[in-house]
């Protein structure tokens, strides 16, 4: 399969913490790759030197065959990186529709002038919504939205560009079991042109839904397969996996 | 010995005495940013008090009751600054910068309702009055006095902040303010302590400035200027790219002033940008 | 194009606002017919620092970069009218050589001043302005030194000379409209809402592929353009230009406006900015001349009492 993201010797140091070090990791389009992990495993951290909003330490990055290392995160946003955010950063006073259409409208450019006021829609857009079930919450205020609605909606606005490489921070934290599944059903029916790469705890929601897994422990990968390379890997069952796993899907099913 | 020699020289050893000047003024300006992110836009108004006072003070008694003053009526002001703007720490920089524009708008026009809009010439205690002359040129000896002031000052200043403990926690403010925090330090004594320290000096930086500067209306912006300047140029919360940066522009001033006058703020303007543009966060950052 | 679904407007005038809008403008069309000289030369005043302000408060409250130093761009507005008017330049065109050259200054003043945040921005601000007054003051061949530029001619507009207070009101009041409109055009528009996103969340924006820097430097220079074109009408207005207009407390006055205006919105900044006029030219005589005191304690209590200033008076803060 063709590689679309690849990493070569990703570093990043903060003060005296290093908390991604020489991680190498190869992401091959239309894959769903999940990064698991420990809390300060590097997770995060990995997922923004991806997506340009921290710079890298040292290492490379390649998306879509060109050295993007040097990129700001514009930059890359636009040749088709797209994110969310662990803390949801949606603008509280804009209607749904206008935080989606504030991410339509970069791809053409700007308009200045409001006359004749023609709103930048697309079909997209309508299908972003009506998959994440936000259609019928077009109009109303993101302040007004419920917690699970933010987290649906953040995806909704990563996902309306079409970019080629989703960044998904912990896409499921805090949602209910039943937005939980429509979140991994929506994610299942993306096209293949759209590669998935995303940090989640749920490890039934990994499990489901990543076709490649790599683990992340103390900055660097330890190991990366399929989800039943993983599962039985006995070092990553050692580091990660044994009895947390149980009790992450007992807090999965609560 | 060619004509331009001891005017160049009279320039530099200038530019030293400014410089030194703008060090003492910037320093306590740097220091209220690093510790307590907050831009003094009254810090040049209590420099301008300082000159005034200076210029009340014609002899050696009057001199120290009035050095003395100084330094209390601005570290009053710093109290007071500090209790002002605590109530603002969770909003926006500009609202604390307006509370102290404010401030510098009310000390300005008190100032000048106090001693009118003319000059006012503010003389050098007597012995200090005189010049020294170097290399067979006439040199004002307070301008040599206030170099020497100024390099000690300097020095106590770098020896605080580079090996003392309150001098650390400056820096670790600077690098990390809400690591501080986190590590338990109560930083509202060093906040409070941090201006009063800092205004004082400014009140002093303009006491002995006075001489030089005269005592004037419109002195408090231009000199709040230049310490903004040098503290952009030098780094936010570094001092010793204070120091250099007040040397600079101490320089660039002087000579500036002196050979080109109508042109000496492009110069100041074009320092402040080249700086930016090869490094934004200053010289030391 | 699929359905747009509602909510998605950016300008919907609604009915009442149009109305308040068009009665307002007839007000002001017909001020100079019910106004005694003095008043209508108040409202002069006023609308060119309207404009002034307003062009501020699209930095200050739309893309959310504090300037300390935006009156030197009116200033640099000024002299160039000013500059143009003495030799024999009087026409409307000046008005866009001063929007221009004040575009010019704000494209390099920007080009510094957006690499940085928070109060180094103020800072830079701050500097670049004291700057330029001191060049005003200095380059006395070009700006006249401290005496400024004076015996500026009136402007004219084809064969009309804006020489009595009426025609001087009308000249001025069409540049307040244009200036308005330019700056409601941007306010109002797709580009407003990315202005008012990277001023609510930098990073988020970033995210969605817009260069941040490139659009506060746009804003930058654009709202140098608009207090250049409200400066030019300013020399008009004067007939004299001083390094005072481009000095700090006119910067200050501005941000004052907007502050107590109510930032974010275009005709609050103008709501302050008249209502600094009015103190000042009204309550000024009678202060002896210290005007500035108390100004700087209404900064200091404004500060305190109204940190959304009048337009978030009516609702209470969150």
């Amino acid at each position: 399969m063709n590689e679309l993201l690849r990493c070569q010797g990703l570093s990043r140091t903060f003060g005296a913490v290093r908390a991604v070090c020489d991680v190498d990791l190869s992401v091959s389009a239309g894959s769903r790759h999940a990064l698991i992990g420990p809390n300060g495993a590097g997770k995060t951290t990995l997922l923004r030197l991806i997506g340009g909003s921290v710079a890298a330490t040292s290492g490379r990055v390649w998306f879509g065959g060109a050295d993007v290392t040097a990129w700001s995160q514009p930059r890359r946003a636009q040749a088709g990186v797209g994110q969310t955010f662990q803390h949801s950063t949606l603008f509280p006073t804009l209607s749904v529709a206008q935080n989606v259409s504030l991410a339509l409208q970069r791809s053409r450019a700007t308009p200045w002038w409001p006359l004749p006021r023609k709103p930048i829609w697309s079909a997209q857009a309508d299908e972003s919504l009506r998959a994440l079930g936000l259609a019928e919450h077009a109009h109303r205020p993101v302040r007004s939205l419920s917690y699970g609605e933010c987290r649906r909606l953040e995806v909704a606005v990563a996902m309306v560009r079409r970019p080629s490489l989703l960044l998904l921070d912990e896409p499921a934290a805090g949602m209910s079991a039943a937005e939980s599944v429509l979140l991994t059903r929506t994610l299942r029916a993306l096209p293949m042109e759209v590669t998935v790469l995303f940090v989640e705890h749920d490890l039934d929601l990994v499990f489901d839904l990543a076709t490649r897994i790599s683990v992340l422990h103390l900055g660097t990968v330890l190991a990366t397969g399929t989800p039943s390379q993983i599962r039985e890997n006995p070092m990553v069952q050692q580091a990660y996996l044994g009895s947390q796993a149980k009790e992450q899907r007992h807090v999965a099913r609560a | 010995m060619p004509e331009w020699v001891p005017v160049a020289m009279t320039a530099t050893i200038n530019g030293l005495a400014i410089g030194l000047l703008l060090f003492v003024s910037a320093v306590g300006l740097t220091l209220i940013f690093g510790m307590m992110d907050v831009l003094n836009l009254a810090h040049g108004g209590l420099f301008l008090i300082g000159a005034y006072l200076v210029a009340e003070s014609p002899t050696w008694t009057t001199f120290a009751v009035g050095l003395a003053a100084a330094t209390t009526i601005g570290a009053v002001a710093g109290g007071a600054l500090s209790l002002a703007t605590a109530p603002l720490a969770r909003r926006p920089h500009l609202d604390q910068a307006l509370l102290t524009l404010g401030i510098a708008l009310v000390i300005a026009e008190v100032l000048s309702a106090l001693y009118g809009d003319d000059v006012r010439p503010a003389n050098p205690p007597p012995g200090l009055d005189g010049a020294v002359p170097i290399l067979g040129h006439q040199y004002p000896t307070y301008r040599l006095a206030v170099i020497g002031v100024g390099v000690v000052l300097a020095l106590v200043f770098y020896w605080m902040v580079e090996r003392t403990k309150l001098g650390a926690l400056f820096r670790a403010s600077v690098a990390d303010r809400d690591m501080v925090a986190a590590i338990g330090i109560d930083v509202r004594f060093v906040r409070v302590g941090v201006l009063v320290v800092g205004s004082a000096l400014a009140a002093v930086a303009g006491f002995l400035g006075g001489p030089i500067y005269n005592a004037r209306p419109g002195l408090d912006s231009t000199i709040l200027v230049l310490a903004l300047v040098v503290v952009v140029i030098g780094g936010l919360g570094s001092v010793r790219g204070v120091l250099l940066a007040s040397l600079l522009v101490g320089q660039i001033e002087s000579t500036g002033r002196a050979l080109l006058p109508s042109l000496a703020s492009f110069l100041l303007f074009g320092a402040l940008a080249v700086t930016i543009a090869v490094k934004p966060k200053g010289l030391l950052r | 194009m699929s359905a747009v679904p509602a909510g998605l407007g950016y300008a919907r005038v609604s009915l009442r606002s149009g109305a308040l809008a068009a009665a307002i403008a007839v007000t002001l069309v017909a001020a100079p017919f019910y106004l005694a000289p003095y008043a209508t030369t108040t409202l002069t005043r006023m609308l060119v620092f309207g404009l002034f302000a307003a062009s501020l408060d699209l930095l200050v409250g739309l893309i959310g970069l504090p300037s300390l130093g935006h009156a030197a761009y009116l200033g640099i507005g000024a002299y160039t009218a000013g500059w143009l008017a003495l030799h024999g330049l009087t026409s409307p065109l000046a008005l866009l050589l001063a929007a221009s050259a004040s575009a010019l200054a704000g494209l390099g003043a920007g080009w510094i001043s957006v690499r940085s945040s928070g109060i180094f921005f103020l800072i830079l601000t701050l500097a670049i302005g004291e700057i330029a007054e001191q060049i005003a003051q200095s380059w006395t061949a070009v700006t006249g030194g401290s005496n400024g530029l004076y015996g500026i001619p009136a402007a004219t507009v084809g064969p009309l000379t804006a020489s009595d207070v009426a025609s001087l009101y009308y000249y001025v009041l069409g540049g307040f409209g244009v200036g308005m409109a330019m700056l409601w055009s941007v306010s109002a528009s797709p580009l407003g809402a990315a202005l008012r996103g990277i001023r609510d969340n930098k990073t988020r924006m970033r995210a969605l592929g817009y260069e941040s820097t490139r659009y506060e430097l746009f804003a930058f220079v654009l709202a140098a353009a608009v207090a250049g074109f409200a400066g030019g009408l300013l020399a008009a207005q004067q007939r004299l230009v001083t390094p005072s207009d481009l000095g700090f407390t006119t910067s200050a006055l501005a941000l004052f406006a907007v502050v107590i205006g109510g930032s974010g919105r275009l005709w609050a900044a103008c709501l302050g900015a008249a209502l600094i006029i009015g103190v000042r030219d009204v309550a000024g005589l009678t202060v002896n001349g210290h005007g500035p005191l108390l100004l700087g304690l209404l900064f200091i209590a404004a500060v305190y009492l109204m940190p959304h200033g009048i337009a978030g008076l009516p609702r209470r803060r969150k």
